[in-house]
Formats: C-alpha cells, structure tokens, sequence
C-alpha cells in the first residue's frame, strides 16, 4: 500500500489549468474554447447562464467527462489519466447526486468517510454544517438546504486540497444560502482551493476572489468580481415613478443617457455620472416628481447581463442557446 | 509525471459499504416480505396443507410440496434479482449516487459488487431457511445435497446477471421495475408457478428448458430426487450467466 505522494505544489505552481477546453455531444457543442486557471487557496467561480456549459466544464476538471480537446491538470495530474490519485485529492459536489432516502446524515458521512485515507472527522463536519440535530435523519426526510449541506460535507468529508462545488446554494432560501456561504469562507480559510460553479451573481459577488464568465461554451471574461462590476462602464441605474405623465423621449433625447426603460409609469435610467442630474432637471422643467427615487452603481449583475446579452454572432453553426441572462433569485 | 495507480479500497470501505447496503434493505419493507416473509409462509402454508406431502402420480410421482419446493426456491430468487436489484440499482443510477461515487475513490463498481453479494446473501439465507423447514418440519427431502447446491448458486447466478442486465438497460428506475415486472411473470411462468413442468406439453416444455428458471427448477428438482441433471440444464445456465454478464458490462452506464 503505497500512500499517496505529496502532490507537487510549489512555486505558485496553478492549482487548477484548462487551456483550450472542447466538448461536444452529438451535434451540439457544450464547451467551445474554455481556459481558466485557479491559483493555490483561491475561490474561483463560474458564472454563466442556464447551458452555458459550465458543469460541462466543471465535469471535464473532474473527470467524469472525457474533453474532445483541450488540456486539463489538476494538482499537476490530469483527471484522466490519474484520475485514481486524484479522487483523493478533490472533493466533488455535483447537481444532480442524491443519496438513498433512508441513509440517514451519520451512515452517509462514516461510509463516505471510509473510502480516504485520511477523513475529516465526520461528528465535528455535522456539527460544523449545522446538521448535528439531524443525525439520524434519512436524507429523504432533510430540508433541501440540510441535503445541500450534507452533499457539501460529502465533497469535504476526505479533507479534500480542492473542492469542486456545482450550484451549491440552488434551491436554499436566503438563510440557508448565507450559511452556506460562510462555511465555504471558512473552508477556504482551512487552505482549499475551491471551484464554484453558480448562475447566481450575490454568490459569485460575495464568495469569489475570480470568476471567469461562460457563455455558449466560451469564456468572455475573467475578472475580479470588482472589475468586472466595473467594465459594466461605471454607468448608473436610476429607478423611480413618475408622478405625471412623461415622454420617454426627453430623457433619451439626453447625452448623460444611454438607456431608459419604461414600464407604466416606472422609469428605469442608466447613464453616466451626470445623468441623475440631468434627468431631475428634465423633470423638474416638466413639474413631474420622481417618486421611489433610487440610484445604484452598476454592480456584477449588470455586468454579467452586459456581456451576455452581447451575443456573438455564432462563429460556428451550433443552434442559438436561449438563456435568461438574468440570475434567477430562487 | 506520476504513474496511475489504482489505490485499492480500505477493507473498512468494503466492510461499511456493504453494511450500510444491508442496513437499507432493511428498511424496505417491500424487500423483506416478498423476497423472504413471502415464500417462507408459502412454503408454511403448502405443508400444512393435508396431503400435499403424498406422492402425485400427475407430477411423476412426487409430491406436491416436492414439485413446489423448487418452484418456491426460483419464486424467491426471481422476486430479489430480476426485481429488487436493479430497481436499487437504476435508481441509484437515477438519483446520480453512482455518479458522486465516481468521483471518490470508491468506484460504482464497489457498489454494485456489494449489492450483488447482498442478494445472494440473502438468497442464500432464504434458501437455507425453507429447505430446513421443509426437509425439517415437512416431508420434503434432498437426496443429492452436492447437486441441489451447484443447480442453487448457478440459478441464482443466471438471475442476479439477468437482473443487472435489466438495470443496465433500463434508463429510468421505472423503466426497470417494469421490466423486471415483465420478466418477473415470464421467468415464473415458464418455472411452472401456475403449470408445474411435468405438466406442460412437450413443445411448451421445450422453450421453457431454455429459459434460465425452466432449466433451474429442473436441475433442482432432479437433485431433489437424488441426481444430477442432465449437463444440458447446466450448459444453459453457464450460458445465460455469460451472455448477460456479458451484456450487463458492455451496457451498464453511471449515468
């Protein structure tokens, strides 16, 4: 029994490198042309909407899809080849994997726990998770956020050096969502580099140190979530109602304007940093208030809607994806 | 660059992997009463039925509890391999537990070997219990043990890889109960539930010698009677065995 030997990580040396990632099934295209890599103690996130081939791509560093193209190592190892050395080393939380229903939380951890060689101890892991009152509960019988945090223990239970997490706050309501997040912080804290894969922009905006944006299987954009916010153009959104009828036209008509949207009487602005003030003097000329006033910066949401919205013209002859650019607040 | 090496399994992982398997078959209440209450009370209630230990000149002789102990045996072996296996195991596939073991060390195929081991165990269990009860409490009896155990465990074979051909197969875990549902009628029928072999025309005798239970009941019930079935019962289950087998593994996805 040879243990597993140290893995290689010196020198800053990336923890996670895909570089000219392919993957097709049948005619159509998952993954066009995707490179990204994930430095040592980083969360590195990806963002992208429904079918933007990112557990495509999350499923090629893990090894459960073999890529077309393309060159993946993980650790150094590609998961194809040395996909055996690497099981230990990644903790892996897919969509999609349920347990038995009448596994209850403690047989589900000992037996994962079983297959290291060096486990978490599972007792302090339920603890941690906030599952310690659910013990011996069936998975059939736990919240969808106790399932979510149990399916999170399972890919930490072999005190993985990298966790893969896929749409881990899917289907959690806000409460369980922010303790979610937090136990990832504290994980990272531990010395893991994780991999998260969301459509959700609040998680990517709150947990991530990089996220590299997938749309139609390739990367448009890698970026602090910071910077990217920022490529969105500095440009502001200002909401309110009218309290009186208003031609839209005056405040497109305006060169601070770059948009206005209107629904009923609710006006929806953005423009440059001049534009507030140009618009309430449009108002003001015609004795309309604006009421509900808001005024916020353009933050990842924009530009993840910035980028994605812009769609290319399909380089290649794969059918046009529909995608809702905009995150889904679930 | 480092050399792939397969990293054998923890004997714990093996242990706590077909424990927890175990664990959760017992809590299907499904599993235990038609796989193992059932055909032991069937069994109960055949022998208690007065004159069913006397020997039936119709079924060549023997008695009806002689003619149906086998038919009880297959019944039980049926029901949990062509039934309850690959139901277990389509869902697990459905429910993507194959798909999360992949991605520890412990390959699916751990936990298909525990589950196959399980439903023989069980099978076995089962079996010993009826024929205590029948050669023990009834009239029954096996005259050629060594013969009775290698017609037993090549049944059983021949079943558990029909079942996960039929997991393999299946895409859905409903896809594989109906299957299984179909099979479990057909492999019964021709096993003689309802028209036991000896009565059967020759020419319906004849397809059902071909089908994996047919020749089982027969190779068992010959034991039964004190010898060994002609080597063609055998050959057919060797046969079944390997083609499924081999099916199963050239089918059977993760995912």
């Amino acid at each position: 029994m040879c243990r597993p030997r140290p893995v290689a990580n010196h020198g800053g040396m990336p923890v996670i490198e895909v570089s000219g990632l392919h993957k097709e099934y049948g005619p159509k295209v998952a993954v066009d042309d995707v490179s990204f890599t994930v430095e040592a103690g980083e969360i590195f996130g990806i963002l992208g909407p429904n079918g933007a081939g990112k557990t495509t791509a999350v499923e090629s560093v893990v090894g459960l899809r073999k890529p077309d193209r393309g060159r993946i190592r993980v650790l150094g190892l590609d998961p194809q080849r040395d996909h055996d050395e690497l099981r230990e080393l990644v903790g892996v939380q897919l969509q999609h994997s349920e347990l038995p229903d009448k596994l209850r939380v403690t047989e589900a951890l000992d037996l994962y726990a079983s297959f290291y060689r060096q486990p978490a101890n599972a007792d302090e892991l339920i603890d941690r998770l906030g599952l310690g009152d659910r013990r011996d509960v069936g998975y059939g019988k736990l919240s969808g956020g106790q399932k979510q945090r149990l399916s999170v223990a399972l890919a930490l239970i072999g005190t993985p050096k990298v966790a893969v997490l896929d749409e881990l706050t899917t289907g959690l309501d806000p409460a369980a969502r922010r303790e979610v997040w937090g136990l990832i912080s504290e994980i990272r804290d531990t010395g893991v580099t994780i991999l998260l894969v969301t459509h959700f922009m609040e998680e990517a905006e709150r947990l991530c140190d990089r996220v590299a944006v997938i749309n139609n299987g390739l990367v448009i954009a890698t970026d602090t979530p910071g910077g990217l916010a920022s490529r969105a153009g500095g440009e502001q959104s200002i909401r309110f109602r009218a309290s009186a009828p208003l031609d839209e036209d005056l405040l497109t008509r305006l060169p601070e304007v770059s948009t206005v949207r209107r629904d009923g009487d609710q006006f929806t602005v953005t423009g440059n940093e001049e534009a507030l003030q140009a618009v309430i003097g449009v108002l003001i000329r015609h004795s309309v208030v604006a009421q509900h006033l808001r005024v916020d910066q353009a933050n990842l949401d924009d530009a993840f809607v910035a980028l994605t919205t812009h769609d290319q013209p399909a380089a290649h002859d794969q059918p046009a994806t529909h995608h809702q650019p905009a995150a889904q607040r679930g | 660059m480092s050399l792939s090496t397969a990293i054998p399994l923890p004997s714990r992982a093996w242990r706590l992997l077909t424990l927890t398997e175990l664990k959760l078959i017992g809590r299907t209440p499904a599993v235990l009463f038609w796989g193992i209450g059932f055909p032991v009370i069937g069994l109960i209630v055949l022998g208690l039925i007065p004159g069913t230990g006397k020997p039936v000149k119709a079924f060549g002789g023997a008695s009806v509890l002689q003619t149906y102990l086998p038919i009880i045996i297959t019944f039980m072996i049926v029901m949990t391999s062509v039934n309850f296996l690959p139901s277990i195991l389509a869902t697990y596939r459905e429910r993507g537990v194959l798909r999360r073991m992949f991605t520890t060390p412990v390959t699916p195929r751990a936990l298909l070997t525990a589950d196959l081991v399980i439903t023989l165990g069980i099978q076995i269990a089962t079996t010993a219990l009826i024929v205590i009860l029948a050669t023990g409490a009834f009239t029954a009896s096996i005259r050629q043990p060594l013969a009775f155990i290698v017609a037993f465990l090549l049944t059983a074979a021949a079943a558990s890889t029909l079942g996960l051909l039929v997991a393999a197969v299946s895409f859905t875990a409903k896809a594989a109960n109906a299957l299984g549902a179909v099979l479990f009628f057909v492999l019964l029928f021709f096993s003689g539930l309802w028209l036991p072999r000896a009565e059967m025309p020759d020419w319906l005798r004849g397809v059902s010698d071909g089908t994996p239970m047919g020749s089982g009941v027969q190779a068992i019930q010959e034991a039964l009677t004190g010898h060994w079935a002609s080597g063609l019962y055998f050959g057919i289950l060797a046969a079944w065995i390997v083609g499924c087998g081999v099916l199963a593994v050239r089918f059977f996805r993760w995912e």
